[in-house]
């Protein structure tokens, strides 16, 4: 009986051990991946990306300078000066996002127990960004006539071929419909209606896909935000998951996946799949991207 | 009031909130499109940077007009100007938007601009233009910031003005 007792203390205290050694290790890869996301989508200024290359090549080569907050500041400090001078009002947002996380990165280092502390600010920066973007989807009033999806398949020439097989519009009305936009561009303003040429069918799936994204990204939002019991909270990681899979596939905003899988990596349950999971998504993600876009990193379809 | 793990955990979501907060009155209260600013407000709106145009009219000493031609006025040192004010067409912007199409000496920017601005303005922020002159040298330019506005019921479009400013030489 007290053999058996040992043997089981023994056999908790190793689990506690090795459950605290995978949950610093995670740490500290959510660590050395967010390096090379500032690195790598932190600016567009080759000089300061020179800058944070350098940076990251040192929290890369140091566990200690790893998790010292202040090398974080610094890198935050530099995107911060970046889009502060190029104005906060013209800044990609993903770039701002970014800043976001770096800032987190190092800020959660002067707590106690930084990993809990970066879950903490990844699970509501996370709520953050899906409930903002959820905010303006609706506030924006162009997604409740299913007038933006609907647009964003009539006039993206990417989406055209596709407009053609599912949507039902002969390839002449697509052309037509980009040459009507071209001339409103250039010609002297004069508020006068053109018409844009359409099917019922791109209007249901306008329909679908406006309503569609307001149900996902508002669903993400809430279950970042509420407070979720431990059998319930691997669904934040599908619905991040599958966001990034789908919608950040579909429609690739430069480097936003990476920073939302950082966020999401942190905030995640301590259990064995999490790592190669969120890992997985990120190569599968960009291989995606690749493939459907013809570029590794994504690029902005609408921006 | 606040542990140490408390505000090191939630001091960043709320530096998010107050940007977030800030980027909404801006909003509302200023010329800023609502995909920039940290709101997050990306694919909300299809009045987007590349659906923006700048139209720019010449006039004559006594007024007359001398055409109006599109971005291809707009000299390539201040295509970032341009770019940046697709998204926040500001007086301040198109005020040396206009001064530069006038040949007119353009107010310099500040050190820490020159070194750090490497803007997102590429060459491709002249699509759907055509190279266009004046008839005649401009003493005074209108320039007219549009966007383009959809109607999902009817299925038609048109062009609107966001917002107008005058330079004269």
């Amino acid at each position: 009986m007290t053999m058996r007792a040992e043997a089981s203390g023994l056999t908790l205290a190793a689990a506690t051990h090795a459950h605290a050694a995978t949950a610093g290790e995670r740490h500290i890869v959510v660590l050395q991946l967010s390096a090379v996301l500032m690195a790598v989508w932190g600016t567009d200024h080759p000089g300061l990306q020179g800058v944070l290359m350098a940076l990251c090549a040192v929290l890369l080569s140091s566990r200690r300078l790893l998790t010292s907050p202040w090398p974080w500041l610094l890198g935050a400090g530099v995107l911060g000066a970046w889009i502060s001078v190029n104005s906060w009002s013209i800044v990609s947002q993903h770039k701002i996002f970014v800043f976001e996380w770096v800032l987190a990165c190092g800020v959660t280092l002067f707590a106690p127990d930084p990993e809990r502390a970066l879950a903490v600010s990844g699970r509501f920066l996370l709520a953050g960004l899906f409930g903002l973007a959820t905010f303006w989807k609706l506030a924006g009033g162009e997604y409740f006539d299913g007038g933006f999806m609907e647009w964003l398949l009539l006039w993206r020439e990417e989406l055209g071929g596709i407009l053609s097989r599912f949507g039902g519009l002969d390839a002449a009305l697509v052309k037509a419909n980009y040459d009507a936009v071209a001339q409103l561009r250039s010609a002297p303003i004069t508020n006068d209606w053109v018409a844009i040429h359409a099917t019922p069918r791109i209007d249901l799936w306008g329909d679908l896909l406006s309503w569609g994204t307001i149900l996902g990204e508002g669903v993400v939002a809430l279950l970042f935000l509420a407070p979720l019991s431990e059998r319930l909270r691997p669904a934040r990681d599908l619905s991040i998951l599958g966001f990034v899979l789908t919608v950040d596939v579909a429609f690739p905003y430069t480097g936003f996946a990476f920073p939302m899988l950082m966020a999401g990596l942190a905030q995640a349950p301590q259990r064995a799949w999490v790592r190669p999971v969120y890992l997985g998504t990120l190569v599968v993600h960009t291989l995606l991207v690749f493939l459907i876009h013809g570029h590794p990193l994504g690029r902005s379809i609408l921006y | 009031m606040f542990s140490r793990q408390t505000l090191a955990q939630l001091a960043v979501p709320a530096l998010m909130l107050v940007i977030a907060a800030q980027q909404i009155v801006r909003v509302q209260t200023s010329l800023l499109n609502s995909n920039r600013g940290g709101g997050f407000g990306m694919f909300s709106t299809i009045d987007s940077s590349h659906l923006r145009f700048l139209r720019v009219e010449g006039f004559d000493a006594a007024g007359r007009s001398l055409g109006s031609c599109g971005e291809s006025v707009i000299p390539d040192e201040v295509l970032p100007v341009l770019h940046q004010a697709r998204w926040m067409p500001d007086e301040a912007r198109l005020e040396r938007l206009g001064r530069a199409v006038l040949g007119l000496p353009v107010e310099p920017s500040t050190r820490l601009e020159r070194v750090l601005v490497n803007s997102d303005a590429k060459p491709a922020a002249r699509s759907f233009d055509r190279a266009c002159t004046f008839a005649a040298r401009p003493e005074r330019v209108r320039l007219e910031l549009g966007s383009v506005e959809f109607d999902a019921v009817n299925h038609r479009a048109r062009a609107y003005r966001v917002t107008a400013h005058e330079v004269q030489r």
